[in-house]
């Protein structure tokens, strides 16, 4: 098991929580939340708003979701213990109410949030949260905000209101609230860079199994914080809040989808279409049906958490990446199933952060990997087409027909000139076929055939090539027949070659080619294991990688060689 | 002068023929054979003055031939495509070595040293082939301490005392021994490396103290010439 790798993700993740939980509690105890009441508002009997709760008006505590169907005009109330802190006049209150509001604080109006109406025409709506520095405390020992608010604009029907009032120094309420958000933007300026360089690898290179599922993972991994952050950095009129809320569903919805897809994706697990739609189902239901966004949300991922384990441990191989993933997952649905509001709230996208920058690295490297694969076979080919070339102007061979035909221009030029034709057929057709990967039988068997009339000509008697195939547009790696032709006539010698054809036949048999080419024995010793053989097998290993076959040896007056390729075509 | 050609390519060995018959004229008289086991047959039943060699007849590697011949008495000509393998054909005691494709002119000079051995001094070879009774083994020719000429054989006396005879006169043997082995008698040749100091006598007479102890006599007709390739002039 890859314990290192599990270690390094953890304890990254471990971080990254830890650093936002310290900042988020730091001034926990300076915060006051408090518990208010609520009534409905009438209009005065002159069709105006109140600007005071009659005396007679009957308070109930706050129930948020009753609260979340009132549209208005309605009365809230909070009240508190006077401070007796030295740095009263420093505190603030935060107000999170999606509605328009107008403000008292012990019966002195403040300045207020958008514009309270009777009718949505009215009402001018005001932002989800409002920050306000408190007058100072009230001599009867007890401060009372009071809030006349309107919701005529909230489109969506809520769950729950999460009408909310917190007082707190003002520096906090002010500057830290959003210091956790900090550790959110490094955690998405990561991804983000991770994402970045993964999109800069995968440029001008085919695709990795998964790559743009990762990288629309990688994308929703970005969304999130930003759309969370949206509320708490930039604040937002209040209509917006149930748009903001469905985007986010939609992004947990559309993470716990793409999770599993790339995993099955990335580790090549078949799934059975039932079972994915099955589960993409479930998704839809669960985002559909239960009663709130947050238990949307949760059930949702931990859908998306538990199916990307199963997935993981159904997988092959490549532990050194499963295991790590798989950690994440467990660490997710362990904090998912004991502190799912507080995982939702920040947590969770960090996961996915850390999460999501490694799928980008693992995939990274494996593009890397590929490329120096491509690389390596790149460098395989050219060494290749370079032996090729050098075995078509091997120094003996091509030394002693230049000298022959010396011999031939002093003696007879005419077979001189066609000597030096076929020569330059020769070339012309190792160049040709060294710039490729595969050639046709039909061109290979050209390149033999024109091989052995040169050798017929030095030797003043012809050469022969009988073929037995059907199918002469069999591709093969260049100089695969070429050079076992040329063994036969450097180990059997050229006039044992030329008394006993070569025979060659090609068969088919279900998924094999077999091609077996006869030839004179001859009388050398060690044959069969020179640079030709070397070049045959390095030949068929580049083109046909595990599934080739290559065997010689003598038959009795014949010295037989085979290969036998494994191929769809 | 009976000169062997052993060639597998016909028209090279028809080449061969022609050129060589064309260039020594009547001073010699040549016979080609086309693989290794005629030539040893040849080698075996007729008395060759020369050998023209191909290094590789028919996937047969002619050194298992050369070795054999440069033990012999005959001299011997590479002509071969194996450029490559020029220099170890000259440590091995061949007198030239003629490259495929050849010229009338390069093959000319060939077969003058082939037929005027005696005018070459010396040469490259570094080792000796001596026939042995499983066949032929090398002799590094640094290990050599003296030659000397025994009838038509030359006797190698070797630093560790052993001696081996070899087939080639001690004229023979000068036109492939490198210019360590110098003339210090009409009977020796003395391998430099092991000379250890030139001692004169009473009546202008020599001779040489070898590293090991031993002696060699110096021929008065010798003794500038040894100076000389001792820097002692």
């Amino acid at each position: 098991m890859p314990i290192l790798r599990i270690l390094s993700v953890l304890a990254v993740l471990v971080f990254a929580v830890a650093a936002w939980l310290a900042v988020l509690l730091r001034d926990v105890n300076s915060v006051q939340v408090l518990s208010g009441e609520m009534a409905p508002a009438s209009v005065t009997s002159a069709g105006s708003l109140p600007t005071s709760p009659p005396a007679d008006i009957h308070w109930q505590p706050i129930d948020q979701q009753t609260l979340a169907s009132w549209r208005g005009p309605y009365w809230l109330r909070w009240q508190s213990p006077a401070s007796t802190q030295p740095d009263d006049a420093g505190r603030a209150l935060r107000l999170s109410l999606r509605g328009a509001s107008q403000l008292y604080w012990n019966g002195q109006p403040m300045l207020g949030n958008g514009v309270v109406g009777i009718s949505a025409e009215q009402e001018q709506p005001g932002l989800v949260d409002i920050t306000r520095v408190l007058p100072p405390s009230s001599p009867t020992g007890s401060d009372e905000l009071l809030v006349l608010a309107s919701s005529h604009h909230q489109q969506f029907g809520l769950y729950s209101a999460d009408a909310l009032v917190a007082v707190a120094p003002a520096v906090v309420l002010y500057q830290r609230m959003v210091l956790p958000w900090l550790i959110a933007a490094l955690a998405t300026g990561a991804l983000a860079a991770a994402c970045l360089y993964f999109l800069a690898l995968q440029h001008g290179r085919p695709q990795m199994p998964g790559g743009r599922l990762l990288l629309a993972l990688c994308a929703v991994g970005i969304a999130l914080p930003v759309v969370e952050g949206w509320r708490p950095l930039l604040g937002y009129l209040y209509p917006w809040h149930g748009l903001r809320l469905y985007a986010l569903l939609a992004l947990h919805v559309a993470a716990a989808m793409l999770l599993p897809a790339y995993l099955a994706r990335r580790y090549g697990v078949a799934m059975p279409k039932g079972l994915g739609i099955a589960y993409a189902t479930a998704l839809v239901l669960a985002a559909v049906l239960l009663p709130s966004f947050d238990i949307r949300s949760a059930v949702a991922l931990l859908l998306s958490l538990l199916a990307s384990s199963a997935l993981l441990l159904r997988a092959k191989g490549e532990r050194e990446e499963r295991w790590p993933i798989l950690a994440l997952l467990v660490a997710g649905v362990l904090a998912l199933l004991f502190a799912p509001g507080a995982f939702l709230d920040g947590p969770y996208f960090l996961l996915l952060a850390v999460l999501v920058g490694f799928l980008l690295l693992c995939h990274a490297a494996q593009v890397r990997a590929l490329d120096m694969h491509n690389a390596r076979l790149r460098e395989e080919r050219a060494s290749l087409s370079l032996q090729l070339l050098q075995r078509g102007i091997q120094p003996h061979w091509l030394m002693n027909t230049l000298t022959c035909l010396q011999e031939l221009i002093e003696q007879a030029p005419t077979k001189a000139s066609r000597l030096v034709e076929s020569l330059a057929e020769q070339f012309d057709r190792l160049r040709e076929s060294s710039s490729r990967q595969s050639v046709p039988l039909s061109e290979e068997l050209a390149l033999c055939r024109n091989h052995l009339d040169i050798v017929g000509q030095a030797l003043d008697q012809p050469m022969t090539l009988e073929v037995d195939a059907n199918d002469l547009q069999l591709p093969l790696p260049p100089g695969v027949l070429h050079a076992q032709v040329e063994n036969a006539l450097t180990h059997a010698g050229a006039v044992a070659c030329a008394q006993r054809p070569f025979r060659l036949r090609v068969q088919r048999d279900k998924q094999h080619w077999i091609l077996e080419l006869r030839s004179a024995r001859g009388s050398a010793p060690h044959r069969g294991q020179g640079t030709g053989t070397r070049y045959i097998e390095a030949s068929l290993a580049a083109s046909h990688p595990n599934r080739w076959l290559y065997s010689q040896g003598a038959d009795g007056a014949d010295w037989c060689s085979r290969i036998e390729l494994t191929c769809a075509y | 002068m009976r000169i062997l050609i052993v060639e597998d390519e016909p028209l090279v060995r028809q080449r061969l023929l022609r050129l060589c018959a064309e260039l020594a004229g009547t001073r010699a008289r040549f016979d080609a054979v086309a693989d290794l086991d005629t030539a040893g047959d040849r080698l075996q039943r007729s008395v060759y003055d020369g050998l023209l060699l191909d290094l590789n007849l028919g996937g047969e590697d002619g050194f298992d031939l050369l070795r054999s011949a440069v033990a012999g008495r005959y001299h011997c000509v590479v002509v071969s495509a194996h450029r490559e393998r020029a220099l170890q054909a000259f440590e091995h005691g061949v007198l030239d070595f003629v490259p495929k494709p050849f010229s009338r002119e390069r093959l000319g000079q060939a077969l003058e040293r082939l037929l005027d051995v005696g005018r070459y001094s010396s040469g490259r070879a570094r080792y000796l082939g001596i026939w042995r009774a499983q066949g032929t083994a090398l002799v590094e020719l640094a290990d050599v301490q003296w030659i000397r000429a025994d009838g038509d054989y030359s006797e190698l006396r070797m630093r560790d005392g052993r001696s081996e005879l070899h087939d080639k006169s001690l004229a023979g043997l000068s036109a492939v021994l490198p210019p360590d082995f110098v003339r210090c008698h009409r009977s020796y040749l003395v391998n430099l490396r092991h000379v250890s100091t030139l001692h004169s006598g009473s009546g202008s007479r020599y001779w040489l103290v070898l590293n090991g102890g031993g002696e060699l006599p110096v021929g008065r007709a010798h003794v500038a010439g040894l100076r000389q390739a001792l820097a002692l002039e």
